[in-house]
């Protein structure tokens, strides 16, 4: 006999508890231009932001009916809500500069950093990491 | 006596003649100046004179039939603005809104990008051509600053999203604000017809299905669950998963098994031993759904369980 | 050799178009050409914070090339960048006065994804004095640990005038997205035992696009036909699985009643495989002036069909008809209105499942044998209206008031909620929008939109279960047992945390007092819920204020720096269903 006998598994209908899931994100921005002279000009730009998202503790409620022969269930959910928490702080910076040896000939110089910060890793482990760039080069204009 | 008053009666006829003549001379005077050269305007704005030929606008309409466009053509008559100095006794598209400014370039700029300028978003909120624009620079330098930045002017908040755990390669410079937004209004390149979701697919076209087993949200609208800019969690999502799952189904009964906690081999196959806890599954059921269910956006093959009719997008 | 076409495709327009730029005339041409290289290192996790970058700690050779002329009416641009060999951008542009336009573009990019580590699937029962037969285990099916896609575009649009007299256009386009490379498949073979596996599956995907149209003018009016097609295909190899026999985890027994439950049994299959679809679109539209009114109308057809499936004597077919009318009428010296209508209907083939006979026969003798085989109507078969009128008027010269009304229907065909009916969804919209405008100095933008909706989307497979005793104890005909899929469909109801009712406003004020700065506070924030559910309080809310200042103490500084905030808050129930099984 292939069904799910009423007495050895049992269905008494849902329990449910009304949870806030909240987000938050800052992103702070900021980006500079110099040209102390004609020929030379520096940039600089800084991006911040902080990223959480978690799920409220929650309890859910139900009448000891619904739960009739499932006792050795367990409807508790203290640690359930961390497993999803999200917490990231990522910061990137980059640097320039520009210096025109002659109208048409410029070298120019930049970096690149960013780092992300994972306080919550879930499926993928710990994320954080960082990520470093360095260029340089010569235009020229004509 | 009467020569004394002769001279009078002489100098009153040809004063009123005088006066007529300059009147009239006044009336044809004034009649030249609304057919100000731009040679009126350089006199002061010698600047943007020199410059001019060097811009679109300069290159295109020099030499072009219609080189008898001047500075009138956009800027309206100035002889207010000449004789008494005052800015706004002259049209400044840059500063005027949709009831004027954005007609002035609407005259000439008649290509079909424009269409659907009349019914756009940005025209709708005001928005003016010289918002974006730049006229009297070179020609290559016609927008205020290069996309994304210059979206970012006004929607700053978009670059906050940009640079979020989870984002489109707005930032990395992979994906332009262009691609998904026409800012002249209409729709975009490749999007085909008027479905909310076909904006989506015109990129993610493996998502549009139709799929046999379908999920319904998906059907409904992408927004649902993604947040196109810049999202907390990954894939665009709008919550982390489980939390957006649960917002429209509800747990799975396993949920609520209790696990041993420690070591445990799997009966049937010893090589799967692994160490459990107490929670262990809360933390499988209650982690990430797509674990599964990974075909989330529909599928052509059946799940395998009976119950959900073979809809449970696992496979 | 497609590729290689579309490259010589792609080089000879290139070509063309800088024959047509070199016309001779005064006008301007610059160039820029920028040699380099640059030196990557990543530390630590590098799918996260390189999600697009290419994951190398090395020295890469990078150029950049940039060139702008304009001779009259003709202008070429073209903007190439090499950053590495998997992150390449070049974008041409060329116009010869209204002759000839066209722009192509290729961009690639490198799409890296974490390795899901299936940490939290391990877990085995216990029954409180012992452990019990269910239990979750993983496994990697093979030792790949990076997944990582190069994604590359090319795209190219070019459009002709073919007669001034009816100025008479041909437009062409064409895209092609291709993404290659790898990506984890997971694969749960449910419910013997609950044993996730993992695999790296190659990726090969491409979706073409093309475009064709004519347009002209006919008495007065702007007319255009446009053809549109899009096929999506994978060519990368499919990704198989293997089903369990059915049996008890345990002791290896009761294997009828687990095959109760599924629909395979030791079988290998395909998983997660991608569609084959091909999209056809028809679209017609007319543009122009009705007396004093701009107007802008199209008729849409679009026919996609999902080419993998062949059931017998069907297609899967989702066909759309849709059509808009767009008004903007000046009803004043100082005021116009702007009007749209939409309508848009999809019908979807609502193919017959045939559930794979694996179960069939194996009934037991003189009991009636249900079937699972049913037909599948599509979430999708709808009919969507949406149409709204804005008065928009200017109070003043500093002043402008946009009035907002405007209806969004959605009418469910075939609605597959376990109720079966109809479902249409009616939402109620008003907008205020207003703005203050002192010329470049000072700007303020206040709006407000409400939406109001009756029966909003409902998933078809809700959140709660009935309490289940007493219909449980309802056998199905001739037999004393309850079935697993009894229990299935008794799970669902139909309720919804999509909101009622939804408030929006946005605020924004700019003020530049003078050249030097210019500053900019924003705040926008919305709030919904649903006002039906008396027992639950279902809402969502979002606060973003920003701020943003630019300085320009002199000549030589620029500083632009802003902040912005964002906070969502989602409640809604979580729910679990007090079941064994």
């Amino acid at each position: 006999m292939f069904a799910d006998s009423v007495g050895a598994a049992q269905h008494y209908g849902s329990a449910y508890s009304m949870v806030d899931y909240t987000s938050k994100n800052h992103g702070i921005f900021a980006s500079v231009s110099y040209i102390p002279a004609t020929n030379m000009t520096f940039t600089g730009t800084v991006n911040y932001n902080k990223t959480t998202g978690e799920l409220d503790d929650f309890t859910v409620n139900y009448e000891d009916k619904l739960r009739g022969g499932l006792t050795h269930f367990d409807y508790t959910f203290e640690e359930t809500p961390s497993y999803s928490d999200i917490d990231y702080a990522l910061m990137n910076f980059a640097l320039g500069m520009e210096y025109k040896f002659t109208p048409t000939v410029t070298f120019t110089a930049d970096m690149d950093y960013a780092d992300l910060k994972d306080k919550a890793g879930t499926v993928y482990g710990d994320e954080s990491g960082s990520y470093f760039m360095i260029r340089s080069g010569i235009r020229f204009d004509f | 006596m009467k020569s004394v008053h002769k001279p009078k009666a002489w100098r009153s006829v040809h004063y009123s003649v005088f006066a007529i003549v300059l009147g009239v001379m006044l009336i044809l005077t004034s009649g030249v100046r609304a057919e100000l050269t731009n040679d009126d305007c350089t006199a002061c704005h010698d600047d943007v004179g020199e410059s001019f030929t060097m811009t679109s606008h300069g290159i295109y309409l020099t030499g072009s039939p219609k080189e008898e466009y001047s500075c009138v053509s956009c800027h309206g008559p100035g002889e207010a603005h000449i004789e008494e100095g005052d800015p706004g006794k002259i049209i400044n598209p840059a500063k005027a809104g949709q009831f004027a400014g954005q007609e002035t370039c609407m005259t000439c700029h008649t290509g079909h990008q424009f269409d659907d300028w009349a019914f756009s978003a940005h025209r709708g909120a005001d928005v003016s051509c010289a918002s974006c624009h730049k006229v009297h620079v070179p020609a290559e330098q016609g927008s205020i600053a290069a996309v994304p930045d210059l979206c970012y002017t006004c929607h700053s908040e978009v670059r906050a999203a940009a640079h979020m755990p989870s984002h489109h390669p707005i930032a990395e410079g992979k994906v332009s604000c262009l691609d998904c937004h026409n800012v002249h209004g209409g729709t975009v390149e490749f999007a085909m017809d008027g479905t909310g979701r076909e904006l989506c697919f015109s990129c993610h076209a493996d998502k549009e299905g139709p799929f046999v087993y379908e999920h319904a949200p998906v059907e409904e609208d992408c927004m649902i669950c993604h947040t196109p800019h810049g999202a907390v969690a990954d894939n665009l999502l709008k919550q982390n998963e489980p939390a957006l799952c649960l917002n429209c189904h509800s747990m799975h009964f396993h949920a609520g098994v209790e696990s041993l906690e420690g070591e445990f081999t799997a009966p049937q196959a010893p090589d799967r031993t692994e160490v459990a806890t107490h929670d262990g599954f809360k933390k499988a059921m209650l982690t990430k759904c797509t674990q599964c269910h990974s075909v989330i956006h529909g599928s052509d093959n059946p799940s395998q369980t009976i119950s959900t009719g073979g809809n449970a997008l696992t496979r | 050799m497609k590729r290689l076409i579309s490259v010589f495709g792609f080089s000879l327009l290139l070509i063309f178009a800088a024959m047509i730029s070199a016309e001779t005339g005064e006008g301007t041409q610059k160039y820029s050409l920028w040699l380099g290289g640059h030196y990557t290192d990543f530390k630590d996790y590098t799918p996260k914070v390189g999600e697009y970058k290419l994951y190398s700690d090395n020295a890469f050779p990078e150029f950049k090339l940039n060139t702008f002329s304009q001779n009259g009416s003709s202008i070429f641009r073209l903007d190439a960048h090499y950053f590495d060999y998997e992150n390449v951008n070049g974008v041409l542009k060329t116009k010869t006065g209204d002759l000839f336009k066209a722009q192509f573009q290729y961009r690639s990019m490198t799409n890296n994804k974490g390795m899901d580590l299936l940490e939290n699937m391990a877990a085995r029962e216990w029954l409180g004095t012992g452990p019990g037969g269910k239990y979750v285990t993983h496994e990697f099916l093979d030792d790949v640990t990076k997944f990582s896609t190069h994604r590359e575009e090319m795209s190219g649009k070019a459009e002709l005038l073919v007669s001034r007299k009816n100025d008479v256009r041909v437009i062409a386009a064409h895209r092609m997205i291709r993404e290659t490379g790898n990506a984890q498949e997971i694969g749960n073979t449910h419910c013997f035992n609950c044993h996730l596996g993992s695999q790296s599956v190659d990726v090969e995907k491409t979706t073409n696009s093309f475009k064709v149209g004519l347009e002209g003018k006919a008495l007065e009016q702007k007319l255009a036909y446009t053809f549109g097609y899009r096929k999506f295909e994978s060519k990368g190899p499919d990704a198989y699985f293997y089903y369990d026999e059915a049996k008890h985890p345990v002791n290896g027994g009761s294997g009828a009643e687990f095959s109760s439950r599924q629909i395979f049994d030791n079988e290998t299959l395909i998983i997660n495989q991608y569609p084959e679809t091909e999209k056809m679109s028809h679209k017609v539209t007319s543009k122009g002036m009705l007396g004093t009114a701009n107007y802008a109308a199209a008729l849409t057809y679009s026919r996609v069909e999902n080419k993998k499936i062949n059931f017998t004597g069907d297609e899967l077919v989702s066909e759309a008809f849709g059509g808009q009318l767009n008004l903007n009428a000046p009803i004043s010296p100082k005021s116009r209105l702007v009007a749209k209508l939409g309508v848009n209907k999809i019908d979807n083939t609502d193919p017959f499942i045939d559930v794979p006979g694996y179960r069939e026969g194996r009934w037991p003798v003189g009991v009636e044998a249900p079937s699972f085989d049913f037909t599948r109507y599509s979430a999708l078969n709808r009919t969507n209206l949406d149409g709204s009128a804005e008065v928009i008027t200017k109070l003043n010269p500093k002043m402008t008031l946009g009035v907002l009304g405007g209806l969004e229907s959605v009418s469910r065909a075939d609605y597959p909620e376990y109720d079966g009916d109809n479902n249409t969804s009616t939402t109620l919209i008003g907008q205020l929008n207003f703005k203050y405008r002192d010329g470049l100095k000072h700007t303020t933008r206040i709006k407000y939109r409400l939406e109001k909706t009756s029966d909003p989307f409902t998933s078809g497979r809700g959140l709660f279960e009935a309490i289940g005793n007493d219909i449980l104890t309802a056998p199905y005909p001739n037999s004393t047992f309850i079935f697993y899929f009894q229990r299935e469909d008794l799970r669902y109801q139909a309720i919804t945390t999509e909101p009622t009712i939804k408030h929006e406003f946005e605020f924004s004020t700019s003020y530049r007092p003078n050249e030097k700065v210019n500053l900019m506070v924003g705040l926008k924030a919305t709030m919904d819920k649903n006002s039906d559910l008396d027992s639950l309080d279902v809402k969502h809310s979002m606060f973003q204020p920003n701020l943003n200042l630019t300085l320009t103490p002199d000549p030589a500084w620029v500083l632009v720096t802003g902040y912005t905030y964002n906070q969502s808050t989602s409640r809604g129930p979580i729910t679990v269903p007090l079941f064994d099984g």
